[in-house]
């Protein structure tokens, strides 16, 4: 959140073009990547669990009685706001992936 | 070799009265390409450098430009095959919008001009089986990616404006021999290709098509194939 603040108020293009100003292209890129950062990295953390590609040494197992569920990331100011949404079952339930 | 020397070509005609060069010192890496070194100078040298790119494996077509006196995808030409200097500019016979990059609605409009898609012979239907040796017959046509480099290289298209170009007459062909186009739909695709000042006609068969195309298909050879199927037509009384 403070990188995500610091760009916003720091960060400067070096060209002022108006067509094909790739700089501010890429800065403005830099800027959405920043945002979504945020969002994974507070999903991650308020997921209490491991599952798939997302694994905490601190949480190892996979809890699919509170976390068989959606995160829903919405942007504010202040940083993602978390909500939660059921999961469809249709035609194969979820089950633990064993290799 | 330790560092190469990109001699890239600059125009901003919002600002400039004429094109120059300028000369950016890049760090050579193993397989490094064209594309790789661009990048280097915009996120390191100068962030005013304008050039257009996106899928960097020769599959969009963006990045074509005029590398050392030849049109090529700058994704897929390795720096080490072009030695210390390296001269990039942007492709020719189209206009300049910035630096590297050209404005190609010129090219485009012209592909649109050929009716680039299928018009399917049976109405509604989902699915028309096509043989593997239907397939073969635009197999390498259907590779092209429209990244205009045959068009910008193509002397042809250079002295008239009119000529449709190697790119859009591939297409053309393309679907011409397309087992499941509407027949109603193959004489007015030669009719097309038959135009006098934008068909097949002003093909010279100088080849260049052929020599710079990324994807190895020969433009010549198909517009060959056109003239051929047009003769036919016109002495069966079919166009």
């Amino acid at each position: 959140m403070k990188l995500r603040r610091e760009f916003s108020e720091r960060a400067g293009v070096g060209c002022e073009r108006r067509s094909f100003n790739l700089a501010l292209a890429d800065a403005l890129v830099t800027e959405g990547m920043l945002d979504v950062a945020l969002a994974v990295a507070a999903g991650a953390l308020a997921r209490t669990e491991s599952r798939g590609a997302h694994y905490r040494t601190d949480y190892p197992r996979r809890d699919d009685e509170n976390w068989l569920r959606h995160t829903l990331a919405f942007y504010t100011p202040e940083g993602p706001r978390l909500e939660y949404s059921p999961v469809t079952i249709t035609r194969w339930p979820p089950a633990e992936r064993k290799y | 070799m330790e560092r190469v020397k990109f001699r890239v070509f600059r125009f901003d005609p919002e600002s400039d009265e004429a094109p120059y060069y300028v000369e950016y010192d890049v760090p050579y890496r193993p397989g490094m390409t064209v594309l790789d070194g661009l990048l280097y100078i915009l996120e390191e040298l100068d962030g005013s450098l304008a050039f257009r790119y996106s899928c960097r494996s020769k599959i969009c077509g963006s990045c074509a430009m005029t590398i050392n006196g030849r049109e090529r995808l700058a994704c897929e030409t390795q720096v080490k095959e072009l030695g210390r200097l390296i001269r990039v500019e942007p492709l020719p016979n189209l206009p300049v919008i910035r630096d590297l990059v050209v404005d190609i609605d010129p090219f485009l409009r012209k592909m649109e001009a050929v009716m680039p898609y299928l018009v399917p012979r049976e109405e509604g239907a989902s699915e028309i089986r096509v043989s593997p040796e239907e397939f073969r017959r635009y197999r390498s046509p259907s590779d092209c990616i429209w990244c205009a480099a045959c068009y910008a290289a193509c002397p042809a298209a250079f002295s008239n404006p009119y000529f449709l170009g190697p790119a859009a007459l591939t297409q053309l062909y393309r679907f011409y021999v397309d087992s499941r186009e509407d027949e109603s739909v193959k004489p007015i695709r030669l009719v097309i290709a038959d135009d006098d000042s934008a068909g097949v006609w002003r093909c010279h068969q100088a080849y260049a098509c052929a020599e710079v195309c990324p994807k190895h298909i020969r433009p010549g050879d198909l517009i060959a194939e056109l003239k051929r199927a047009i003769f036919k037509a016109r002495l069966s009384g079919r166009i």
